[in-house]
């Protein structure tokens, strides 16, 4: 059986290599991806937007219906998790099922978390909060503030990084980061523009156009770093430990 | 740039199609998990919200007689990501909108009994579930419509996988296979947007007119195609769907399974119709050899046959909708305009006769613990509830194409165009496989119909009235596409082209 | 020969795609299959970023708004699109690891031809 698919696999790459010839050139300055839309991005960016991150206009201004339908693709994600993983209320809560690898009692692991987790969750701020002038955004820093999180999990151990930061259905803010972004949609609509066109901010936040764009950038992307940080760290934590834990603290 | 203009909410109505039940899933979602009680209230107004939105679209599209085409952030339609809204389309979300609905009329109780702890995960997801669904119809961008079929499998693999053991296989399943279809997908528009640098279905077309026949269309052609007839499940690519929809819970099927592969085939249609163009897939002869008279054909015996070889009702009706995907598949690649014009108005139908079928499959395991044919014998359900069985009969005169349903309809006219084209084997092999289904049908008829046993009266022996209005509104619609059927082709799909 | 010198980067993701391929139709244990989904999403993910190179052009941050020379920067697209990508390969890999997880503990193996034949069973 496995000839089959052995043979199958090599016509395909004979196939997808007779297609290259068509292909442009790497780095060629004048194949039609690089000449047709893209230019307008990185003429108009700064003049329109006032953000010099061009990356960060196109996914959060330009296509950012794309972006608002990505975070909830990652919030079906953490649901289905919780629907696959869970364990009903009524089985007894015990963290003696845990396995031995998320209790957490190495002394260099937790020494070293107590002197880095502070920075890097100042660092993952500061890459959320600068993604409009230098590489970053609300993906990259939500990602190192879960892994902020995570490590001290790995430190101390899983029961104490839920109890520290999930009492009471904290992830409920990770379903409030993505209503942030929808609203900040919704906002524009009631304010009688188009769904998420920024220029509706204009009246609101009383400054120009090209600052209200940099507002509704800023504000989508921190609906969209509190939503991924909460689902990465919840992620972690569902798939470390099987279901060995029950509802109330997560 | 933006403009300067002043919107009201009607000019909005396209994104709120969509954005509808995407707010409301997370308002389930957040509510839901401190009071158990406002779920179920806030998933109906969800969808009911959406319901009338496409009903207000559908007046304004057709009483104005042109497209809408919306661009989202008021960009213009390069730059930005646009929604076409027309009345086809209107009327596609529409009927997906109304199963939707009835789904969660039908499944209230059984829910709440299966998931009494985590009813706002599962609300959230068949509500995101329908964001995902009502995106892929409206959408007019290539990458957007990735992110969207995306959410539609995401959500799908967690439903699946709710019932135990075996439904875990089943998804694991259809995630491996489901992501291949996918990633074949994003390799066709990766290769589109290599040789064109759009992304906007219509601007794709206007600049890969003058370079038609190079390889690298072709083969993005048959990327995308491929991609989309694994999630669609097209003969040699079928084995996750019998598997998935058998192993899980009734209501879950009867969400999925009218709905996401008829979306599938109209997002196949769309990309053909507005990214290549039909004459574009008319040179392609080869094409119709393959698809239309070897592989499609041959899908339609086997899967008929297979669906009279079950034991189990839910997994034979799994097999007439394969079966019924066959059908359509085949139609497409006719390569003429009454072929794609019969299979949109097929695609539309089938959404309320495959809906009608599961739920009749889902009525008989709640309330009749039915799950074979053979437990049919046991219970008499015709002497106690003798509507619900004949607004059942009405949908198995549409699936077996006998008028003056909507079936009939749609079977003679692929007949006629399949001679027009010259193809012979697949006119053939349909009416084979419409008496193979025919043959089980009877099976059904006969216990149900004309069952001996003693009735017995009981609570747990009526089907509950909402059931019947339900069917009742079912039947209705496959006999109003049977009679208006001239009307619908003339109105509303031959505008499309 | 031309082509494995100018266009090597084409060469070397479709090899990937190939391999990725062929694990998750071939293997018959369901953690591989899992990886080479991954690696085949990696390969397009791969493709598509390499689209938007250009021979001496610098990330896409541009810092004034008048006389821009567009051959100075790297095409911004193409990065935006696989940000999408990559997050939606994540959130199929971690469901699919539960349904793994779910599954081990039910059946104790994950090679699928055992798995299928205790479901049979039952």
């Amino acid at each position: 059986m496995k000839i089959y698919y052995k043979l199958v696999a090599i016509l395909l790459l004979f196939f997808l290599i007779s297609l290259t010839f068509d292909f442009p050139v790497t780095g060629d300055l004048t194949s039609p991806a690089n000449l047709n839309v893209s230019p307008y991005y990185l003429e108009n960016s700064v003049k329109q937007t006032h953000i010099p991150n061009v990356v960060t206009t196109v996914l959060a201004d330009y296509r950012g219906f794309d972006t608002l339908f990505e975070t909830s693709v990652i919030l079906t994600a953490g649901i289905a998790l919780i629907l696959i993983l869970f364990k009903s209320k009524r089985q007894k809560y015990s963290f003696s099922n845990l396995p031995r690898t998320t209790k957490g009692t190495d002394l260099v692991c937790q020494n070293s978390c107590k002197l880095a987790m502070p920075l890097m969750q100042l660092f993952a701020l500061y890459v959320i909060a600068h993604g409009h002038y230098s590489p970053g955004g609300g993906f990259q820093g939500g990602v190192i503030l879960a892994a902020s999180f995570i490590f001290y999990a790995i430190s101390f151990g899983v029961p104490n990084a839920l109890n520290r930061f999930f009492k009471n259905k904290r992830q409920m803010l990770a379903y409030l980061g993505v209503l942030i972004y929808a609203g900040v949609g919704a906002l524009c609509v009631i304010l009688k523009k188009k769904f998420l066109e920024y220029v509706a901010l204009k009246d609101i936040l009383r400054v120009s156009d090209e600052m209200a764009h940099s507002y509704g950038v800023l504000f989508v992307e921190i609906g969209v770093a509190l939503t991924i940080s909460i689902i990465m760290f919840a992620c972690y934590v569902f798939l470390a430990t099987g279901n060995s834990f029950d509802d109330e603290n997560l | 740039m933006n403009t300067g203009e002043i919107l009201t909410l009607k000019d909005n109505l396209p994104v709120l199609i969509v954005v509808f039940p995407f707010l409301f899933a997370f308002f389930t979602g957040i509510f839901g998990s401190f009071k158990r009680f406002i779920c179920f209230p806030l998933a109906l107004i969800g969808v009911i919200c959406s319901l009338i939105s496409s009903l207000f679209g559908f007046c304004l599209v057709y009483n104005q007689r042109k497209d809408i085409v919306y661009t989202l952030g008021g960009w213009t339609r390069d730059i930005g990501i646009s929604f076409y809204l027309n009345s086809y389309n209107a009327s596609l979300l529409f009927l997906i909108n109304l199963s939707i609905l009835f789904v969660l009329l039908y499944s209230r109780r059984v829910i709440i009994l299966k998931f009494p702890d985590r009813l706002y995960a599962f609300y959230s997801l068949i509500l995101l579930f329908l964001t995902g669904i009502l995106g892929i119809v409206i959408t007019g961008d290539a990458f957007n419509l990735y992110v969207f079929l995306e959410i539609v499998s995401l959500s799908s693999y967690a439903m699946i996988a709710l019932n135990g053991k075996e439904s875990y296989v089943a998804a694991l399943r259809y995630l491996i296979i489901g992501t291949v279809g996918a990633t074949f997908y994003l390799l066709g528009v990766g290769i589109l947007y290599l040789k064109t640098g759009n992304l906007n279905m219509s601007e794709i077309h206007n600049a890969i007119i003058s370079q038609t026949n190079l390889l690298s269309i072709k083969a993005a052609f048959l990327f995308i195609t491929i991609g989309f007839s694994i999630k669609f499940a097209f003969f040699p690519f079928h084995s996750w769907l019998p598997f998935a929809y058998s192993k899980t819970i009734n209501t879950v099927s009867a969400v999925m399974a009218p709905i996401v592969t008829k979306v599938t085939i109209f997002a196949l249609i769309k990309v053909i119709v507005l990214v290549f163009g039909l004459s574009y897939v008319f040179s392609f002869t080869c094409l119709k050899f393959l698809f239309s008279s070897v592989l499609a054909p041959i899908g339609m015996i086997y899967f008929s046959l297979k669906a009279f070889s079950q034991k189990n009702i839910r997994l034979s009706f799994c097999y007439i909708l394969l079966m019924e995907c066959s059908l359509m598949f085949g139609a497409l690649f006719l390569n003429n305009i009454l072929s794609y014009q019969i299979t949109m108005y097929h695609v539309a139908l089938d959404i309320i006769m495959t809906l009608s079928l599961f739920l009749f499959v889902g009525v008989l395991e709640t309330y009749f613990r039915v799950y074979n044919f053979s437990d049919l014998e046991s219970v008499n359900i015709f002497k106690l509830n003798p509507t619900f069985c004949i607004l059942f009969f009405i949908t198995c005169l549409s699936v077996l194409g006998i008028p003056p349903t909507g079936g009939f309809f749609s079977k003679f006219y692929i007949i006629l165009a399949a001679f027009t084209a010259h193809v012979y084997f697949f006119p053939v092999c349909l009416i084979v496989s419409s008496f193979i289904i025919l043959v089980v049908f009877l099976r059904i008829f006969e216990k149900l119909y004309f069952n001996t046993k003693k009735a017995i009266e009981g609570a747990n022996n009526k089907v509950p009235v909402i059931m019947l209005l339900i069917f009742f509104v079912n039947a209705f619609l496959i006999l109003g596409f049977g009679f208006n059927f001239n009307l619908l082709l003339k109105k509303i799909i031959s505008l499309y082209f | 020969m031309d082509i494995f010198i100018s266009k090597i980067n084409y060469v070397l993701y479709f090899v990937l795609f190939t391999l990725g391929f062929y694990a998750m139709m071939a293997k018959n244990n369901f953690f591989k299959k899992i990886i080479g989904m991954s690696i085949f999403q990696a390969s397009v993910i791969l493709f598509y970023v390499s689209m938007g190179y250009k021979k001496g052009a610098n990330i896409p941050i541009v810092p004034e708004s008048h006389n821009v020379d567009v051959n100075l920067f790297a095409n911004p697209l193409p990065h935006v699109l696989m940000l999408t990508a990559i997050v939606v390969g994540v959130s199929t890999l971690a469901v699919a690891l539960s349904l793994l997880q779910k599954i081990h503990k039910e059946y104790r193996t994950i090679e699928e031809d055992e798995v299928l034949n205790l479901m049979e069973e039952e």
